[in-house]
């Protein structure tokens, strides 16, 4: 495991190129060590904040958040209640099954959650390799998600999505790649459950400048969906 | 209410996690005047800085359960949030970027109540830390911070050697710490 003592200076200051900035969150993620040397740091940058020249939002700003956030559904929260039904049941079988159903859900939420904690480490794993990265960002309804495309030197590149919304139903996002001369590449098909979501882009980056993200109603072909979200243009 | 009844950071971290839309509320209500400030220094447009700091409540929201207390404040976490988004959004601009500080010392102050005139002293402390910084440290971090410059490219505008600006930028912050610790 490589240090990052070195770069937390750069990296509180934002001054890392998004790369390293990813590769250095995900060491102090998973090193006590290191990340010990951050909240010394962050104390400084806390007063930068202090400095700042007071600014009032627009008054609809706070309603608008409001209004965009929606409770985030996990696996086992939306499964579980469809699979049993006890409201006929006598009193006695009615309190056991629902002590069974809360000890089943509980078990079925600790296995998300041990699975979900598995993808995560994962997901650090493989965006700590070297390598570089595009990042995207939403654009219209979609506005809020994102998204990085990694290209690690040693590996197929993947994507790591952020807050995008399940695709409606008959549809399915698609990643692309666009070369200088602006054509369109189609990359993996995929859908989504809102959560943090890692999709490998199934064909070869290089050569190209420019990625982005469509949903569509068909898995091959040319585009012709609303674009979700693309990355500037890049060459690394 | 007094402020003892008010909910404390950690609580409506715990809440946030559990999708409780009025902890969502009340970390805007206590973060988002700042939030917009700091997003609004980097950018310099109403527009954008209301966008990012939508998108970064959003993402926090959606992403409270990745948020450890061990690690920082709920105030560190949401305004890295935001300051990530805003750097994020200055990037993608092609444009020439305006220097934050020449932003910032054109507009003025919104408010000038009793709370502000409280901010206005600590902001002339931090103000006085950073004075006493050597000019070069004090431009290389707040064009850093503030202008969303990456090492290399603080390196080309300013004309010196990468290992100089990182220099810049350890030194300077130590001595910031150094001062704010003293000050306490």
């Amino acid at each position: 495991m490589t240090h990052v003592v070195e770069e937390l200076e750069l990296y509180v200051l934002g001054a890392l190129p998004p790369a390293d900035s990813e590769r250095v969150a995900a060491h102090l993620a998973v090193c006590d060590g290191c990340a010990a040397g951050v909240e010394p740091l962050d104390r400084v940058i806390s007063s930068l904040h202090d400095e700042l020249p007071p600014r009032e939002p627009p008054a609809a700003l706070r309603a608008r958040i409001l209004r965009s956030a929606r409770p985030v559904r996990t696996a086992a929260a939306a499964g579980a209640p469809r699979r049993w039904r006890w409201a006929a049941l006598p009193a006695m079988a009615a309190a056991t099954a629902v002590l069974a159903i809360v000890a089943a859900a509980s078990l079925m939420q600790m296995d998300a959650m041990r699975a979900e904690l598995a993808e995560s480490r994962v997901i650090a794993e493989r965006v700590s390799q070297p390598g570089h990265s595009w990042h995207m960002d939403g654009v219209d309804r979609w506005r809020g998600a994102g998204a990085r495309l990694f290209v690690p030197q040693a590996a197929p590149a993947f994507v790591v999505f952020r807050g995008l919304e399940p695709a409606p139903a008959g549809q399915s996002y698609t990643v692309w790649l666009v070369d200088a001369d602006g054509r369109w590449i189609r990359g993996a098909s995929f859908n989504t459950d809102g959560g943090t979501t890692l999709v490998e882009v199934g064909v070869p980056v290089s050569g190209f400048d420019q990625c982005a993200v469509t949903l569509e109603s068909r898995t091959e072909g040319r585009r012709s969906g609303p674009m979700v979200m693309q990355s500037r243009i890049y060459r690394p | 209410m007094s402020d003892d009844l008010q909910p404390t950071d950690d609580a409506l971290m715990v809440s946030l996690r559990g999708q409780e839309l009025g902890a969502l509320a009340g970390l805007y209500d206590r973060y988002g005047r700042l939030a917009y400030s700091l997003a609004y220094r980097i950018l310099g447009e109403p527009e954008a800085a209301e966008d990012v700091v939508h998108d970064a409540f959003l993402l926090a929201w959606r992403g409270a359960g990745g948020y450890k207390r061990e690690k920082g404040t709920a105030r560190a976490w949401l305004l890295s949030i935001v300051h990530h988004r805003a750097v994020d959004v200055l990037r993608r601009k092609t444009a020439f970027r305006p220097a934050p500080l020449e932003i910032a010392e054109r507009q003025p102050a919104d408010a000038d109540t009793a709370e502000e005139a409280s901010r206005n002293v600590e902001r002339q402390g931090v103000r006085r830390v950073l004075e006493t910084l050597p000019e070069a440290q004090r431009r290389t971090i707040e064009l850093a911070y503030f202008g969303g410059y990456t090492q290399l490219e603080l390196a080309s505008l300013m004309g010196v050697p990468l290992g100089t600006v990182k220099g810049r930028m350890r030194i300077g912050l130590q001595k910031m710490r150094r001062a704010l610790e003293h000050a306490r």
